[in-house]
């Protein structure tokens, strides 16, 4: 086995890397002496060459074919400009998709998730925002190629597999340079000798409240922090089966790939249509690990597909991204009885989850009938805080802030934002940085933590990361008027349902109305973000303070159940 | 538009009434050509009722890859009509 060394070489990229205060670069500069995260894969690729890495619709792909594949991806990336770091991925669920990840990474750069299936508008931005010149796409990338090209000024490097038929899009846009990745024919790739990292492993878009998408860079420190904890606190094995729930562009699609193949297990890739109800996937492909967000178990009951018994080969399932229900994590402990059913917690800004609670049958521990979000990861420390930031007594309420080697370092060319959210705490040591969650937390006797709620405007909708004055953005452009704002229906136990666009009533009369406003959101925002329903009120109250009062908007469509 | 044969047309009055109950619409108008973006608060959850309701009204089961996979109101259509022979 050739050693996998990594020469860390972070800043070097000629202005292309993210430059967050220089103190907080001097404060962290220890923490960018980490390998690749490629590095684990590659070790499962010489110890299991011929194990499956991958399995798509019973198509199955060995670490070593995978390993070729990732190769070749590196081998296209070869010519192009060594300050071009970050590189664009807009595939998804595809075996080109997990390559281009993997070879990305092999050349030291950054990997830029986009979702095919998103607004090209949106797709837009987050190309613009993150600097990235360089797009791999796979066979089904050229229709959402043509709409992301469509109004981006400079000029970019495609790279599709040899199977994509471009030829429309090169004679369409003259000023990019198409390349079709080698078909890999009898070659032999060798791995490198050094695994660079020359930026963070990956750059994740998350909704901002500024109307545009925020950029995360989770270097390979934050990464192979995460990956060193699950690997003690989810024991996966080679035999082991693993679902493929999340897309690329949901940072906890990051666990599926990088969790399984340091292992040596099978990611097993949930198709598009079981997405919704996979009840027959996990037994058909014969799951032992599950990871997915919880209201999926609410979908599954609902279709009657949660008998006992369901899944008896699942000996771990894992859930996060919203909060998981007593009642939901009860009817899956019941059809997974030979499963450990633990609840994850954790911002894309802390890598992945950061703190877990195991579930138990009859579990006790609740608040608004909701599972604990639990305790902290190995090595990290979490802090209750006052708004003065200062520690609250142990059963009090406050923000929940998170300290330790999983802690992004800021955002994307967001000092600003960066200041405030990334802060030192007062009387703790002045050299650890913690992280502001904005989450409202209460720490029980035994110091495990309950999810309350927001501090701001930002909600979870199936798992999904949103802030509210995205919506509004969108909604305002979407109806022609600012007196437009975007409220989150609940359910009895504070999960959010539905997202309801009011707009003040005026020239925006009848249903064809609402359905256009609907379909203009659609082409600005992702699928999960848009309005489900978008109805008139008379007027818009405001607060003291003169802005529009989404408080009392939010109880008086709660009031007339608008929810169906 | 092909006119309806008697048992598409049983079939398209039973789910427009579905359709009508569960969004709580009365003066819903739906077509084979209808999909999730034409009718306001279609969403995961609404979608996973409308397949009960619509497998409770017509006796049928959905394998999980149909309620995942289905594109407009004319393929959900067809669907119940190849699953009552």
């Amino acid at each position: 086995m050739s050693e996998i060394r990594s020469c860390d070489n972070f800043g070097a990229a000629g202005g292309t890397a993210f430059d967050p205060t220089s103190s907080r670069r001097e404060a962290l500069s220890e923490l960018h002496t980490g390998e690749s995260v490629a590095a684990g894969f590659i070790r499962a690729v010489h110890r299991w060459p011929n194990r499956a890495a991958l399995e798509i619709g019973g198509q199955v792909t060995t670490y070593a074919e995978l390993g070729q594949y990732a190769l070749a991806v590196a081998d296209g990336l070869r010519s192009i400009p060594d300050d071009w770091v970050q590189v664009g991925i807009i595939a998804r669920r595809s075996r080109q998709a997990y390559a281009a990840v993997l070879g990305v990474l092999v050349t030291g750069r950054t990997f830029v998730p986009l979702d095919p299936s998103q607004p090209p508008a949106r797709n837009q931005q987050i190309l613009r925002s993150s600097g990235a010149r360089v797009i791999i796409g796979d066979e089904q990338s050229p229709a959402a190629l043509g709409d992301l090209l469509d109004d981006i000024e400079s000029d970019c490097l495609i790279l599709l597999p040899p199977a994509a038929s471009f030829a429309n899009l090169a004679h369409r846009f003259p000023r990019h340079q198409f390349v079709s990745l080698n078909d890999l024919g009898d070659r032999d790739l060798k791995w490198p000798q050094e695994i660079p990292t020359y930026g963070p492993a990956y750059l994740m878009f998350t909704s901002g409240s500024s109307g545009a998408p925020k950029g995360v860079p989770v270097n390979h420190q934050n990464l192979g922090a995460y990956l060193s904890a699950a690997r003690v606190l989810f024991g996966l094995q080679p035999d082991d089966r693993v679902s493929g729930f999340f897309e690329l562009t949901f940072d906890l699609g990051m666990h599926d790939l990088f969790v399984t193949w340091q292992a040596g297990a099978c990611l097993c890739v949930v198709p598009p249509t079981s997405l919704l109800v996979p009840a027959k996937f996990i037994k058909e492909r014969q799951l032992s690990v599950w990871f997915s967000v919880p209201s999926v178990i609410f979908l599954l009951q609902r279709m009657g597909r949660l008998p006992p018994n369901s899944f008896p080969l699942l000996r771990l399932s894992l859930f996060c991204g919203e909060p998981l229900p007593l009642t939901s994590a009860e009817a899956w402990a019941v059809a997974a009885p030979n499963s450990v059913v633990e609840n994850l917690y954790g911002p894309t800004e802390a890598t992945i989850a950061i703190t877990r609670h195991r579930f138990h049958r009859a579990e006790t521990k609740t608040v608004r009938q909701t599972a604990p979000i639990g305790k902290p990861f190995p090595h990290h420390r979490v802090a209750v805080v006052d708004e003065e930031l200062v520690e609250v007594s142990r059963g009090d309420a406050g923000e929940l802030c998170l300290q330790g080697p999983q802690i992004t370092e800021g955002y994307w060319w967001d000092p600003a934002l960066t200041e405030r959210k990334f802060v030192f705490l007062p009387g703790m040591d002045s050299s650890d940085i913690w992280y502001r969650t904005g989450d409202r937390v209460v720490a029980d006797e035994d110091g495990d933590l309950h999810f309350l709620g927001r501090l701001d405007t930002q909600i979870k909708i199936h798992g999904h990361r949103v802030e509210l004055e995205e919506i509004d953005s969108a909604l305002r452009q979407a109806a022609g008027t600012d007196f437009a704002l975007a409220v989150a229906v609940t359910d009895d136990g504070g999960l959010v349902r539905q997202i309801v666009g009011c707009v003040v009533a005026g020239m925006h009369g009848g249903k064809k109305n609402e359905i256009e406003m609907i379909n203009k959101c659609r082409n600005l925002l992702p699928d999960y973000m848009v309005p489900n329903r978008i109805v008139q009120v008379s007027n818009i109250s405001r607060t003291p303070t003169g802005k529009l009062d989404r408080a009392s908007l939010a109880e008086s469509l709660q009031m007339k159940s608008v929810k169906k | 538009m092909f006119p309806m044969r008697t048992n598409d047309k049983m079939i398209f009055e039973k789910l427009l009434t579905v359709f009508r109950e569960v969004f709580l619409d009365e003066d819903l108008q739906i077509d084979g050509s209808t999909t999730a973006q034409d009718i306001p608060g279609w969403d995961s959850f609404v979608h996973v009722t409308l397949m009960v309701k619509v497998e409770e009204t017509f006796g049928v089961q959905f394998d999980d890859d149909e309620i995942g996979g289905l594109a407009d109101v004319g393929e959900l259509q067809q669907l119940i009509a190849g699953k009552l022979g």
